[in-house]
């Protein structure tokens, strides 16, 4: 089975531990070379946040259990990339006629 | 090394999450206050009474200190546990998830190790420093014992002042002065109540 390379995962964590911290501990799992946390909304106790993992060979469960460690759950799996290349979504005419309206 | 690294990360990390640093800070001031004045209370009774014996001051003094003490660790332990299980379950519904076995978990029960501890420490530590002259007794005249506890209870008190001065950023001697006036009120009116019998 080919290798997870990019994971885009929709999260809702906690105010603590901050995006800081959760992203320094996910980019510490092996298989993992880079990631990118983004803030999407905040409430008085948590927050939604868009995660993006890009590494050789990411294994999901173990990105996922730092999530829940931290006291986060996973939402939403919003992109997955495998292979040995990374392939980008390739605009169509639906996604150009949907930006038009 | 890498295990003392670990351990210390660890350690930072559970107190970031579960900010247990302001409250313990808070509880060693209001705990190490009730052990100055309790101590001075009961010195003051001893030295009114006109108690000469120092075995019974500083056992009586030592059996106060230990009972504040493990108060401290019951009630705190008790009373942070509850706070910080609610606060855990309210996390539960906002994050719609459950945190059993997360670090959240593990924080906030670090969180209510250290607060017990504190509160048990900072009682027992700041009325055993007054307690000290009394095991001098040998050498120093029991009169002279008393004067010297009163003046270290006051010392204590006026440190504990200047502790809290140190985290509102405020003048340190006023801020330690406020701490010693309760004492020297504490004084008063356990003299103008007690002079009469």
């Amino acid at each position: 089975m080919s290798n997870i390379r990019r994971l885009v995962l929709d999260v809702l964590k906690p105010l603590s531990p901050s995006i800081v911290d959760l992203a320094k501990q996910l980019a510490d799992i092996q298989g993992v070379d880079g990631v990118d946390v983004s803030l999407v909304e905040m409430d008085a106790k948590s927050e939604s946040v868009k995660i993006t993992c890009e590494g050789e060979d990411i294994i999901f469960k173990e990105v996922e259990a730092v999530i829940i460690d931290n006291g986060g759950s996973v939402h939403s799996v919003d992109k997955v990339s495998t292979g040995s290349t990374i392939i980008e979504e390739v605009p169509t005419h639906q996604d150009t006629e949907s930006t038009l309206a | 090394m890498n295990f003392l690294y670990k351990f210390t990360e660890k350690l930072k990390e559970y107190r970031e999450i579960s900010k247990v640093d302001e409250i313990a800070r808070r509880c060693f001031a209001k705990n190490g206050f009730d052990g100055s004045l309790t101590i001075l209370g009961f010195l003051i009774g001893f030295y009114l009474a006109n108690v000469k014996n120092p075995i019974v001051i500083f056992t009586t003094g030592i059996s106060t200190c230990i009972a504040m003490g493990i108060s401290g660790l019951w009630g705190a332990y008790l009373t942070e546990r509850s706070e910080r299980i609610s606060s855990i379950r309210e996390l539960e519904k906002a994050t719609i998830s459950d945190l059993s076995n997360t670090k959240i978990e593990s924080a906030h029960k670090f969180a209510m190790i250290v607060v017990a501890i504190v509160d048990a420490v900072a009682p027992f530590v700041t009325a055993l420093f007054s307690l000290i002259p009394f095991q001098f007794t040998k050498y120093l005249d029991i009169r002279t014992c008393y004067y010297i506890s009163f003046a270290l209870t006051f010392t204590a008190l006026f440190m504990l002042g200047v502790f809290l001065g140190r985290i509102s950023k405020e003048n340190l001697f006023i801020s330690g002065m406020k701490m010693v006036i309760a004492g020297i009120v504490s004084i008063l009116i356990s003299v103008l109540l007690l002079k009469n019998f």
